[in-house]
């Protein structure tokens, strides 16, 4: 019954604030310009080549003999020949020639399959794997080991490519490149959408606790017949709506500046499946949507519990922003150590990604690439858990006197009496 | 003047922060209907932490605290109902008109065509018809806290709490103030409270008085008994005399 007038004065409050409508000003200027740095970072990516070559030669004729050697001159001598796939773990990639190999390459049909071996699904890790930098040397080897083989012949070897379908192997598993690639760039997209909402929302939920207390209002609001409960969740459902402005603003944003990075120099496109790029979606991605979106929900209501709670143990605006900065790195934190070193599927990744959040839509996607969700789930439900205990946990505080008198960290030497 | 019935009983009331400081020391007092009685005592004193104990925001470490009959620890929602609550300083949302703050603190316990009445007359009590539109960021410290005090006098309280109503003030607008409690307590026979520094106002404002010295009652009156008891021309000559008679 009093929960909407007291929600609208939530509202009103975060709209009003000049802090959250810089952050509205600040936010495209930021990404946008982060788009042309971006572009640098992928164009860095794609040049890295590293780690040992095996080539497994099932083909083993005169043109598969002479493309290994002209690989591996392209390759300042890092190929050898390996017996079998099962030789991963010598290797950083193995190239394997099929049979039929020369009889393709003269019809200028030629293919290869690689094996990869990657420790962990990070965006950067699929950025540098070896296949993807070295399409080009494959490209060439072929070619050199076409004139060597025709030699006196008229051949067209000008266009000579091969076509390199990419595997990867991880955690024993063998997995399409173009499927991780597509579930990793979207699950680290998704958590740091969450990381950015977690930190509006901490910090709108803080500010609107605090300033409170500074207009001298929140006595006077505290001691009417309402529920503290109510002005709890209504501090909390208003920052998650402002949160959601923002993050309206901010994917607005985004798209623009993936826009930009997008744009190569020359207007020379990625390689379809070529690093950065998140390559032709082959599978569906609803479900992971629809999980993305209740993961930003509830991380937001996460931090928004946390920014009430903060608010509600300070005196002032100044100590609110000074205890938030923190959990807003923390946020923002994960979400990096996500993007650069990726997530595993095992039980002190799932607790942390389901007491931070962040890490969740990548912890969701890596369970869709493995086809393994006990991790996720057992996340997902130690947030919900979170989640709970930290609204209780407000709600208790709104209900006790430290929101009166604040939180004393220090114990003063206070004089004997006080009013 | 006898009162047929006590609005407001503390008892025994005892508050001990967690920094160990004792806010509060085995307070008793009781006040009736249709009166007003005043705490006063120097910074320190006891008389915020008391004011908060009674209206719900802070809990009692020992003692008990009864309005209307209802146990402000055992039932703090039931106990909201009947308080009206002025906190020292009290402001309001910076970002509000005043009209929206009025509407706003008045729709938790209103609604419908009794809150459109209640708002009316809010805004007839501060007076602030010309300005009810703006901003409370262009109020005044003073038009701020009669903003606070009409919100609080339409919610037609069984008992009003005022932790120093005028504190603050120019003398226009403390004046204006004590009219509105005196005009308020004749109309609603209410119990209130009020706490103060200001023992000129006390004295002309208040039935009865009790004196704060270190979370402690040192003595309790009627203004005209007090000074005859102890001898002196105002308030603040019994003050000194109670504060020092418990020194020595």
């Amino acid at each position: 019954m009093s929960f909407k007038p007291l929600f609208e004065r939530e509202i009103k409050a975060v709209l009003k604030n000049p802090g959250f409508l810089i952050t509205l000003i600040l936010i495209p200027l930021f990404y946008i310009s982060l788009g042309s740095v971006m572009n640098i970072g992928v164009r860095s990516a794609v040049s890295q080549v590293s780690g040992y070559i095996g080539v497994v030669d099932r083909d083993d004729t005169p043109l598969s003999h002479l493309f290994v050697y002209y690989l591996n001159l392209t390759l300042d001598g890092r190929v050898s020949y390996a017996n079998g796939t099962g030789e991963l773990g010598s290797y950083s990639t193995i190239v394997v020639i099929p049979r039929g190999f020369q009889e393709m390459a003269l019809n200028n049909s030629a293919n290869l399959s690689t094996l990869t071996r990657i420790n962990s699904l990070s965006l950067v890790s699929l950025g540098a794997i070896p296949p993807l930098a070295l399409q080009g040397s494959f490209n060439d080897a072929l070619r050199y080991a076409l004139a060597s083989f025709t030699l006196g012949k008229k051949i067209e070897i000008g266009n000579a490519s091969l076509n390199t379908s990419i595997q990867l192997v991880y955690q024993g598993r063998v997995l399409d490149y173009t499927s991780v690639n597509t579930f990793v760039g979207y699950g680290i997209l998704s958590t740091f959408i969450i990381g950015i909402m977690m930190s509006f929302t901490a910090g709108f939920a803080t500010s609107a606790s605090a300033m409170e207390k500074a207009e001298k209002a929140f006595e006077l609001l505290l001691s009417q017949p309402v529920g503290r409960s109510r002005i709890v969740l209504a501090k909390i459902a208003a920052s998650v709506v402002a949160a959601f402005i923002v993050g309206l603003v901010f994917f607005a944003s985004l798209f623009v500046s993936v826009m930009h990075a997008a744009g190569f120099p020359g207007g020379q496109a990625l390689p379809s499946g070529g690093a950065g790029g998140l390559g032709r979606p082959q599978v569906d991605l609803g479900g992971a949507v629809a999980f993305t979106a209740v993961t930003v929900f509830l991380g937001s209501l996460i931090s928004g519990s946390i920014g009430v709670l903060i608010g509600g143990v300070v005196s002032d605006e100044r100590t609110a922003g000074i205890l938030v900065t923190p959990i807003v790195m923390i946020l923002f934190g994960f979400t990096i150590i996500a993007e650069f070193i990726g997530v595993s599927l095992d039980a002190p990744t799932a607790v942390l990604s389901g007491l931070t959040v962040t890490p969740l839509p990548l912890l969701l996607s890596v369970s869709n690439i493995v086809g393994d969700y006990s991790f996720f789930y057992l996340a997902l439900s130690l947030s919900i858990v979170e989640l709970a205990i930290l609204i209780g946990v407000a709600i208790k505080l709104y209900n006790s006197e430290i929101v009166i008198t604040g939180l004393h960290l220090r114990k003063k030497s206070p004089p004997a009496y006080s009013s | 003047m006898v009162y047929i019935s006590q609005s407001v009983e503390v008892r025994g009331l005892r508050k001990v922060f967690r920094s160990g400081v004792v806010a509060v020391d085995n307070l008793s007092f009781n006040v009736g209907r249709g009166e007003i009685y005043g705490l006063i005592g120097p910074n320190g004193s006891g008389k915020t932490t008391t004011l908060r104990i009674i209206a719900t925001l802070l809990k009692p470490t020992a003692g008990s605290v009864f309005v209307e009959g209802v146990d402000v620890v055992k039932q703090p929602l039931e106990a909201r109902r009947l308080i009206g609550y002025l906190p020292e300083e009290a402001g309001a949302y910076r970002d509000l008109t005043g009209y929206d703050f009025i509407k706003l603190m008045l729709s938790i316990r209103f609604h419908g065509p009794e809150l459109e009445a209640r708002i009316d007359e809010a805004i007839s009590i501060s007076g602030l018809e010309e300005f009810i539109e703006k901003p409370i960021k262009t109020y005044s410290k003073g038009m701020k806290r009669i903003l606070a005090l009409s919100v609080v006098l339409a919610q037609h309280p069984r008992v009003l709490v005022l932790d120093e109503p005028t504190s603050g003030l120019d003398v226009e607008k403390s004046i204006f103030v004590r009219d509105l409690i005196k005009k308020y307590r004749s109309r609603e026979e209410v119990a209130v409270i009020v706490s103060s520094h200001n023992m000129l106002e006390v004295e002309t404002l208040c039935d009865r008085v009790g004196v704060l010295w270190k979370g402690r009652l040192v003595a309790e009156g009627e203004p005209g008994y007090l000074k005859k008891t102890f001898s002196a021309s105002n308030l603040e000559e019994v003050f000194l005399k109670a504060v020092g008679s418990h020194v020595l």
